[in-house]
């Protein structure tokens, strides 16, 4: 559905992004994840024909993009990080407005409304950024695209919305359509998304299915009392005041069997998160 | 699709349309409404200030004349600071407000974006000449019955073609400058016209007098078409008509490569 290769864009002397090469699947949900200015805007504007390369390639459905590559984004939904419309129209006016240009009725859009619970009494100048970022929603949905492309999708929105996004991330997806998305609320992309990339400076630095990422990884492990253990594949090992932490490598049949031996008040054990995932690959980036 | 785009534009430049004619209207008729007094002036004028009156066309004889020369001056200023301000603003605001980044996401060429605003762009500014030529000459029939309607619809015409030549050129200034830009920045386009215009008619200097041809305003000089009954600076109106057509295809393939965010 998108492939980008060796891509690079620069705006004069300041970077944009460096060389840029993933592929997202039809009907994958793609998570992509940086930090701010790491280039998730830039590649994203480009997939939308709002820049222009400077070189490498960019392609939708084995077209390549380009500066006002409308024929492509017919069948695309996008969703800016920052939504903004025609302060002086009232919201609905605005939805209209969307609706008319694609040519399509208002029945999908009614329900979409209803499902973020949208503020509909209002003009665009009133709304919160949370409720501009609900519209922006709306429109990019509307008119159910094959391909959505959503660049911080979930900042702004409270939790009850964040869920009903992530629903409708879900169905739509269910309906077959191919989803990218940049987010820094990674516990959303570590519930809906199939695929993540991680961008660093411009350069992609990892490309991997979000299982393998997890089988990859290690588990997360904490005891209470704190009691003696020595296993092969145990490293990082903290004790706090009444937990022991560590993280494993090793055969987790090996790990159960150990801890059956003890007598122990809580254990947990869980897959590392991608927040983790995420320090660990950008921690020098933040210590510098 | 252009009639959902051209609705869109239409809604929102109808409240500054409104403003701009409104105020455009009212000084029309305030300046007409005094002609008796002015006339009155005008019989007690001195010798030395009707010399300086010849430079602007000489002491008018009727109600239409005193409008080419007083009424019009006010029309010649503040209609082509609309014209550029529209002009500036058709390309400007998606690119303030932040909405370009959606509208110009959607399925629909951005060339129809382009011609929906060159059409509000020339029926806006033939609106506004419009309305300010049937409420002056409603004005100037409560004074006097016989006024030429033709020769002032001539001026009110070419003063529309400037208008346009005007809200041309700033939409191209609107597409060389960077997004964000402040739309007063365009005014400086009419007001360096009006002030090239007036040196033009401040001496006899072959020159200086052919100052007026580096502006649109020359073939629309309400002195020459209503006072002096020259007829229009066909030369003038035909430059400066070619270079509003060769802007438009300049700005058409200009506003497609345009990055607007």
């Amino acid at each position: 559905m998108i492939k980008v290769n060796n891509l690079k864009k620069y705006y004069g002397i300041s970077r944009g992004i460096e060389a840029v090469t993933l592929e997202v699947k039809p009907g994958e949900i793609f998570g992509f994840i940086g930090p701010n200015g790491a280039g998730k805007t830039t590649l994203i504007r480009i997939l939308m024909g709002l820049l222009e390369k400077d070189s490498g390639s960019a392609l939708i459905n084995n077209q390549e993009v380009h500066m006002n590559s409308y024929e492509i984004n017919q069948d695309v939904g996008y969703l800016p990080s920052e939504s903004n419309f025609f302060d002086d129209y009232k919201v609905p006016d605005m939805i209209k407005f969307f609706q008319d240009l694609r040519e399509i009725d208002s029945s999908y859009s009614i329900e979409l409304i209803k499902r973020l619970n949208l503020d509909v009494s209002k003009k665009v100048k009133e709304l919160s950024f949370g409720n501009k970022k609900k519209l922006g929603i709306v429109v990019a949905l509307m008119h159910k695209p094959k391909l959505l492309i959503l660049d911080e999708p979930t900042t702004g929105l409270d939790p009850l919305a964040q869920k009903a996004f992530l629903d409708l991330m879900l169905e739509h997806k269910k309906l077959g359509a191919t989803i990218f998305l940049s987010s820094h609320v990674l516990n959303d992309v570590q519930k809906v998304c199939d695929k993540v990339s991680f961008i660093k400076n411009g350069i992609v630095i990892l490309s991997e299915d979000m299982d393998t990422l997890k089988e990859q990884e290690h588990k997360k492990v904490s005891l209470s009392p704190i009691v003696s253990l020595n296993l092969e594949g145990m490293e990082n090992r903290k004790t706090n005041s009444a937990t022991f932490e560590f993280e494993f490598h090793g055969d987790i049949n090996a790990l159960l069997k150990e801890l059956s031996q003890y007598k122990l008040k809580d254990v947990t054990i869980r897959d590392v998160t991608l927040e983790e995932l995420f320090l660990k690959y950008y921690e020098n980036d933040i210590h510098a | 699709m252009l009639n959902t785009l051209l609705k869109m534009e239409f809604k929102r430049s109808y409240k500054s349309f409104l403003i701009w004619s409104s105020i455009m209207v009212a000084t029309l008729i305030i300046f007409t409404v005094i002609y008796p007094l002015y006339a009155d002036i005008f019989e007690i004028l001195p010798p030395q200030l009707e010399v300086i009156m010849d430079a602007w066309g000489g002491k008018p004889d009727n109600i239409l004349e005193y409008f080419s020369i007083e009424t019009a001056s006010m029309y010649f200023m503040v209609g082509p600071i609309y014209a550029s301000m529209l002009g500036f603003t058709l390309v400007s605001t998606f690119e303030r407000e932040k909405s370009a980044e959606v509208l110009y996401t959607t399925r629909v060429d951005k060339k129809y974006f382009y011609i929906s605003k060159i059409i509000v762009l020339f029926v806006l500014l033939t609106l506004f000449s419009l309305i300010n030529f049937l409420a002056s000459y409603i004005t100037m029939l409560f004074f006097d019955t016989n006024t030429e309607v033709v020769i002032l619809a001539l001026y009110f015409l070419m003063m529309n073609i400037t208008f346009i030549v005007i809200g041309i050129m700033s939409f191209t200034i609107a597409l060389l400058t960077k997004p964000g830009t402040n739309p007063l920045i365009s005014m400086t386009l009419p007001i360096i016209f009006i002030i090239i215009s007036y040196i033009s008619k401040l001496s006899d200097n072959t020159i200086i007098t052919n100052l007026k041809y580096l502006t649109p305003l020359a073939f629309s000089d309400a002195t020459t078409i209503i006072m002096e009954k020259s007829g229009v600076e066909w030369l003038n109106l035909t430059i400066f008509t070619a270079i509003s057509v060769g802007l438009l295809i300049f700005n058409y393939y200009k506003f497609q490569k345009r990055v607007s965010i």
